[in-house]
């Protein structure tokens, strides 16, 4: 099934809540396949009941894109299989690495620089042969850059050489644009148009005047707000999802921002 | 080494090491970030599947623990829940992060990530329906259901906790999961649970039959053996450990 409008990131903590969720109230999920590949008993079963009332897409978390280890192939396999059983369409993953001798389970600032543009590249064509689906792959929020040339330029590089997808996430682009010191609006706007599959949002920490950490533990600010509407605005309505971690409010409180969303949504078709 | 991989390994070196070489470029608070973010991050995962463990050490020697498997172990798993595994493995085999254990502390751990398998563990068959409501005789031929392991710990894992201590006495586990996939445990005596490992890798025998080879084993009667292994078979039924092949 293919994702539209609003969703919601399902988490095995909220697990139960989020299966009493309705399509009035939420589109589609979205989960990290690392946590569900090869999960048996009840966390399966709810799991597989709910793929198939929703549609779902998959974002990763372990692909290492931009990492020099090698490519995990049959890791790589065993997302396919995941995403027929489950007839999930969209995987979306991280324009990170999370690995060097070895996985460290978080992301990394690819270094913006030619050889790693041409390592990425050859990577990602290998992925969308074995998953026989296009990659999307998201900007990420960084606190530290390494290489000659900007974040933009390797991004529009990456997908014109490999043909990627992108899924931009609005909250990164708001914290690298305070963290890198650049024009997030400009950003946004010239990123491929044609490119843009679907959008992120979520919440972020204030380490510092100039320095923004992306945690998914707090509520979507609203400088990020903003810049969601100008996403619309300049690349059209994508199908949008909200990103929460950690300090989960209230449902009514999550559901609170999947209405935003859907109202910004409306305002752009209107 | 290309740049850019020569980069990503100056910075992994030194997000696992602070000690490692430092890196030209970057503010101390930004790698503060990183070295803070993945730190906690993994910490977290483990500390899920180890919180008895955790408890049971000093917070110092907790944090040291996790800091030289960081550094130390390169992990293969892409699979969040399977790092505790390659922690578990990491902690049995590298004699640095052993000798910073209680003596019970790789019983404990073993137990604790066990918790995790059994939850998380794929069934290969449908048991639900295989089970049976009543042992009708002796003459039933059994096994166990799938998803029920036994274990064996030179201490007693499950009653381990912080406050308690700790003295050296063998225990025989049987770990299971449920009908409503709930994970619960069994206290087994070394008899019963060798019956139970004769009945799980049983595939023709009847009840009679392997109560009587376990007889012979101990150097027991069969009439001294099978009340006391049907009512124990019993109990195992009612909680739907069996089912009939």
């Amino acid at each position: 099934m293919v994702i539209t409008g609003s969703g919601l990131g399902l988490r095995r903590g909220m697990l139960d809540e989020m299966s009493q969720l309705t399509k009035d109230q939420v589109d589609f999920f979205e989960v990290a396949p690392e946590n569900w590949i090869n999960l048996g008993g009840r966390f399966g079963k709810a799991f597989r009941a709910l793929t198939e009332r929703f549609p779902f897409a998959c974002h990763g978390l372990s692909l290492s894109i931009g990492s020099s280890d090698p490519l995990d192939v049959a890791f790589v396999k065993d997302i396919k299989a995941f995403l027929d059983t489950h007839q999930i369409q969209t995987y979306s993953e991280h324009l990170s690495y999370c690995s060097h001798n070895g996985h460290m389970y978080d992301l990394l600032p690819i270094p913006f620089t030619q050889d790693a543009i041409t390592h990425v590249v050859q990577r990602i064509k290998q992925v969308q042969d074995i998953l026989e689906r296009p990659l999307i792959l998201e900007n990420v929020s960084t606190y530290a850059k390494f290489g000659d040339m900007d974040e933009l330029t390797f991004t529009q590089e990456v997908v014109k050489q490999s043909g990627c997808r992108l899924l931009l996430d609005v909250n990164n682009v708001y914290v690298n644009s305070i963290n890198h010191h650049y024009d997030a609006e400009q950003f946004i706007k010239a990123l491929p148009k044609s490119a843009i599959e679907y959008i992120h949002i979520a919440g972020h920490f204030d380490e510092a005047d100039d320095l923004k950490v992306d945690t998914h533990g707090a509520p979507v600010k609203t400088d990020v707000w903003d810049l969601l509407s100008l996403a619309y605005e300049v690349h059209g309505v994508k199908p949008t999802l909200l990103e929460r971690d950690f300090n989960f409010p209230p449902m009514s409180e999550l559901l609170a921002e999947v209405d935003e969303i859907k109202q910004r949504q409306q305002v752009c078709y209107a | 080494m290309p740049d850019f991989a020569h980069i990503q390994k100056m910075f992994t070196d030194r997000i696992r090491n602070q000690t490692a070489q430092s890196i030209d470029n970057i503010e101390d608070r930004r790698l503060a970030v990183y070295r803070e973010l993945f730190f906690n991050n993994l910490e977290s995962f483990i500390a899920g599947t180890f919180p008895v463990l955790k408890e049971c050490l000093v917070e110092n020697t907790w944090q040291d623990l996790i800091r030289i498997f960081f550094i130390k172990h390169a992990c293969e798993t892409p699979y969040f829940l399977e790092i505790s595994e390659e922690f578990l493995h990491f902690i049995e085999t590298d004699t640095q992060a052993s000798a910073m254990l209680p003596e019970y502390g790789h019983s404990l751990a073993h137990w604790e990530w066990m918790e995790l398998f059994a939850d998380a563990y794929v069934e290969t068959s449908n048991d639900e329906a295989l089970r049976i409501e009543f042992i009708e005789s002796q003459s039933s031929v059994l096994t166990s259901i799938e998803c029920a392991w036994l274990q064996a710990y030179e201490y007693p894992v499950h009653k381990i906790s912080a406050d308690v201590e700790m003295n050296k006495e063998a225990a025989f586990l049987l770990v299971y999961r449920n009908s409503q996939d709930e994970v619960k445990f069994i206290e087994l005596n070394p008899l019963s649970y060798l019956l139970f490992e004769a009945i799980k890798q049983n595939q023709s025998c009847t009840v009679e039959e392997i109560v009587s080879s376990l007889a012979v084993q101990q150097g027991l009667s069969i009439e001294q053996l099978l009340p006391g292994a049907i009512a124990i078979i019993e109990d195992w039924n009612q909680k739907k450990l069996l089912k009939v092949i």
